[in-house]
């Protein structure tokens, strides 16, 4: 029962600190992805998982056992990078037969390996040649070839697809989720694109400045997000955050700010008296608003301030304060509904698609809801 | 169980490999300094097979003798003219192979003869050039009526920027190489701003051109520095300090100290001042590149920071 | 971007004159050495009666000669045996050393490095001259003068410094995550050092072997000092002594055209390894990885 597990990991510098006291649990044949924006520390912790670095505290194990002054060669971890980092004097097939020579795997065995994984990958046609030779694409392949052959305890990537173009991206996306199937092993995987963490992680663990906000499943992490970093960072177009009071109007709730005041549902209503906060955040998805009445009423002078047709959906951003940098709110409706920009709109929100979150940044929750 | 950090290994590591090479150089090097300090401060008769300890005294003598004087006098003179020689050749070289023309990297490979071919080999080609006699300048001038028959080219007065003309031939190629690899990375699309900004060739070589490769220039800057200041073989097999002691470089008198006079005492307090007055150009530069720029690097490049244990995600 | 018919006119010259500068001192030289076998009594600027390769076969012991000249030029042979003797060793061990220490300078860091980085860059300012003395009376006592080993010592000390500065530039220029994936793959530090790091390092350690080569086969000094007059003279000194410029040292003169043939043949493995270089040493500088990685 292989897990990765880490404690109390922390990583400091002599000016900053990447990675703030983790505690994260992998577990077997899991496909885990961090996610984060740039400098969030979440290649770092890769980097301490894979044995390039050691915590400056905490432990890592590996399925019980101590690793973090293991060094990586003792480690038996794959990595995927994101410069694709294959040898540029091998040729492909010896690029991945490079793992199994330095384990000393016999050659009969070595080349059965080999040539299977090069398979897997789709690369058969191109062992003989050298990286120089092949496109992008097909030397992160072959990477994910020289990943493949072997048995490790996890595989690793640093974000493998970041420096190829949008159409590979979705491809290569779902050639790794199909390869994880295949092999049913451990995957820790580390990006800064959402969509990639939606569509392939089992769990994903979201990190910022070093901390983990939120460790849960895709799901979850969309559709209950424990603050507002994971609320912000998730989901594109991201979800409209607006800051402003609390206020208690003849036994209901309101909120107003920035332009715009509604009154909070019923379960959110309760919760937010519960919590007694007066400065919170609310938050709405795009998906979550609509021009048609129904639902949460948000009040103010909207107006339509840009309208971005995608074919298949239309984004049309509504402006509820005047001046040179208004507070927008971004809807999301289907391509057929007709907006003109200046025209006057009210927005309604779903009840239950509504999120509002404390002045830390924690979610609070509605009654009733874990 | 190990507790060293992985950082910590990697620094043995490192440590352990270079020890051997460390150690070799160490005592290669520091070994016969320190014998060489001992006998600059002893005066030693090999006749009379004795040796006396005399403080400083060879340093006194030479630092008032005036052959010695004008000896390192003809050597900040020999390097100033190398040095300036150097950048404008090297340069202009540089400048020129940067432009695209046909038979570019036929030209690139043959600038580098002259720094490839020994100092002995520079100066036999520059003599058969200058040679009164048989020389081919004399030979092309003579008859244009512009030099007597066995006109004499290296004289008194000449015989030390001879000698710098030769080094410059030899030297520049490599400033060449440098400054060309730096112009080839300058954008082109500065050159084509500083078109549209009505610039001519001129303009755009002091205002694009050169603030690109300032770190370049200083780093020839002090590489010539330092190799023509202890120089030696070119003048020694060109002119031997002659004629007479015209192109006497403070080197080619520590060889007279150490084999026409047998004075190793004095030639060995020689070197040490040649290495002081060494240190002291090179800390110079140091000391004004450090105040006009920031971030002068002459060793290695930035990367090697990240060798330890990758950067903050 | 064109060119203006001026601009144009004005490149060729400069193409032109970087050219004759480079080339006349050589081609005086060659010049000499291609006329008949003689002293150039009527100088070097003439037609000669005759045309040829006479001065060099002669040397090569090929074609009869005068008595006069005979002996003198057996010396000229040694001397290349010789300096290949020197050169090569200390261009392969000095290599070898100068990987293993920029390597190590420019990829790890460690206690005393700068230090150590600035003893390293120290030790090429010292003049030759200034150890000879120490290093001959060294030698001397060790009975060592006059061998091939004592060259070999000599030049590994001047030699050393200047390529581990040069391959500490090249080694850090190399990609960090190729370096990872070796170690990842299961290879110690050694091990990725061997298998990964040198291989895609090739070329700045050709450029590092080729500028070993030549300081040792070029050098006049020490080769004059520990091998001259000697059997294991080197090719330097032995130029050096026949040179008919030179005042005598007891020695009879070859002669000019066949000096100046000696003088070429002893440029052809320079001539050689620069325009090898050539292709080298550009990308020391720019720093030029082998193959793009990850575009």
């Amino acid at each position: 029962m292989t897990a990765v597990v880490l404690k109390s990991v922390v990583r400091r510098y002599r000016d900053a600190v990447a990675v703030e006291s983790l505690d994260l649990e992998i577990r077997d044949k899991e496909f885990v992805v961090l996610l984060g924006p740039s400098g969030c520390g979440k290649t770092t912790t890769l980097n301490m998982i894979a044995g390039m670095d050691s915590p400056s505290s905490g432990q890592i194990y590996f399925d019980d056992r101590p690793v973090e002054n293991v060094p990586p060669e003792k480690r038996n971890v794959a990595m995927v990078f994101q410069s694709i980092a294959l040898y540029p004097h091998k040729t492909v097939y010896e690029n991945i037969a490079f793992p199994l020579r330095m384990a000393r795997v016999p050659s009969v065995e070595l080349d059965r390996r080999v040539r299977s994984a090069a398979g897997l990958m789709r690369i058969d046609e191109f062992l003989n040649r050298k990286p120089n030779e092949l496109s992008g694409g097909q030397r992160q392949r072959v990477a994910l070839g020289r990943a493949a052959v072997r048995n490790p305890v996890a595989f690793l990537f640093d974000e493998p697809l970041s420096a190829l173009d949008a159409k590979l991206r979705t491809e290569m996306r779902v050639e790794i989720k199909k390869l994880h199937e295949r092999l049913q092993s451990t995957f820790i995987y580390v990006t800064h694109d959402q969509v990639e963490a939606l569509t392939m992680a089992d769990r994903i663990a979201v990190m910022d400045s070093g901390r983990l906000m939120q460790y849960a499943p895709p799901d979850e992490i969309y559709r209950r997000p424990a603050n507002v970093t994971v609320a912000r960072f998730v989901g594109s177009p991201a979800m409209n955050l607006i800051a402003g009071r609390i206020s208690d109007e003849a036994g209901a709730l309101r909120f107003s700010g920035a332009g715009i005041t509604l009154t909070l549902p019923g379960a959110l209503a309760a919760a937010a008296r519960n919590a007694r906060q007066a400065d919170v955040t609310f938050g709405v998805r795009p998906e979550a608003l609509s021009a048609e009445p129904g639902g949460v009423a948000i009040e103010g002078a909207g107006k339509v301030y840009a309208i971005e047709p995608l074919g298949s959906d239309q984004f049309v951003d509504v402006s509820f304060t005047a001046g040179d940098a208004p507070q927008l709110i971004k809807m999301r409706t289907r391509p057929n509904v007709r907006f003109r920009v200046g025209e006057q709109v009210t927005l309604f929100a779903v009840p239950e698609e509504t999120y509002l979150f404390a002045a830390d940044g924690r979610r609070i929750y509605p009654e009733g809801v874990a | 169980m190990k507790t060293r950090t992985l950082a910590q290994a990697d620094a043995s590591f490192a440590i352990r490999i270079i020890l051997a090479v460390i150690l070799f150089n160490a005592i290669i090097i520091a070994l016969p300094l320190f014998y060489a300090a001992w006998i600059s401060v002893h005066d030693r008769d090999v006749i009379l097979r004795t040796e006396e300890f005399i403080g400083a005294e060879h340093y006194r003598r030479l630092l008032t003798n005036p052959e010695a004087i004008n000896a390192m006098i003809a050597s900040l003179k020999f390097t100033l003219v190398a040095v300036v020689g150097s950048l404008i050749v090297g340069l202009g070289m540089a400048l020129v192979l940067n432009e695209d023309f046909p038979g570019r990297s036929f030209l690139r490979a043959a600038i580098l003869i002259p720094w490839a071919v020994s100092e002995v080999v520079t100066a036999t080609a520059w003599i058969f050039m200058l040679n009164p006699t048989f020389g081919a300048l004399t030979g092309v001038l003579h008859p244009l009526g512009l030099a007597s028959e066995n006109q004499v080219w290296i004289n008194e007065t000449t015989a030390l920027y001879w000698v710098a003309a030769a080094y410059v031939w030899h030297v520049a190629p490599l400033g060449a190489f440098f400054f060309l690899a730096a112009l080839q990375t300058i954008p082109d699309g500065l050159y084509q701003a500083a078109r549209l900004d009505q610039a001519n060739v001129f303009k755009r070589f002091l205002h694009v051109t050169l603030p690109q490769i300032r770190s370049t220039v200083m780093v020839v800057l002090v590489v010539v520095t330092v190799e023509a200041f202890r120089s030696f073989d070119l003048l020694f097999a060109m002119t031997r300090g002659g004629p007479g002691t015209a192109s006497q470089i403070f080197p080619m008198l520590i060889f007279r100290y150490t084999f026409e006079f047998s004075r190793y005492g004095l030639a060995a307090a020689a070197s040490f001042i040649l290495v002081g007055v060494g240190v002291i150009v090179t800390t110079l530069y140091f000391v004004i590149l450090m105040r006009r720029r920031r971030t002068v690097r002459i060793d290695a490049p930035a990367a090697a920071k990240l060798a330890d244990g990758g950067a903050a995600a | 971007m064109k060119k203006s018919s001026v601009e144009r006119a004005t490149l060729w010259i400069c193409v032109a004159l970087v050219a004759a500068w480079t080339f006349i001192p050589l081609l005086v030289m060659f010049w000499a050495s291609m006329m008949p076998i003689g002293d150039l009594v009527n100088g070097i600027v003439q037609w000669p009666k005759s045309f040829g390769f006479a001065n060099y076969l002669a040397i090569l012991g090929i074609a009869n000669i005068d008595e006069i000249f005979g002996g003198r030029a057996e010396s000229i042979g040694r001397g290349f045996i010789n300096s290949a003797i020197v050169a090569i060793p200390v261009a392969a061990i000095g290599t070898a050393m100068a990987v293993v220490g920029g390597y190590a300078f420019g990829r790890y860091r460690f206690p005393f490095k700068g230090t150590l980085l600035f003893v390293l860059l120290s030790i090429r300012v010292l003049p030759p001259i200034a150890i000879l003395i120490p290093y001959f009376v060294i030698l001397s006592s060790l009975r060592l003068v006059g061998t091939h080993f004592s060259l070999i010592i000599t030049y590994l000390t001047a030699v050393v410094p200047l390529l581990t500065w040069v391959l500490m530039g090249y080694f850090a220029s190399l990609p960090i995550e190729t370096e990872r994936a070796a170690r990842i793959d299961g290879c110690s530090r050694l091990k990725a050092l061997w298998h990964i790091m040198i291989p895609m390092a090739a070329p700045g350690i050709a450029a590092a072997f080729i500028i070993a080569f030549l300081t040792a086969w070029n050098e006049l000094l020490f080769g004059l000092i520990l091998t001259g007059g000697t059997s294991n003279q080197t090719l330097s000194p032995a130029l050096l002594a026949l040179s008919p410029t030179m005042p005598s040292t007891g020695t009879a003169n070859l002669g000019l055209t066949m000096f100046a043939a000696a003088s070429v043949m002893s440029a052809i493995p320079p001539l050689f390894f620069a325009i090898l270089a050539q292709r080298y040493i550009t990308r020391l500088n720019v720093a030029d990885p082998v193959t793009t990685q990850g575009d």
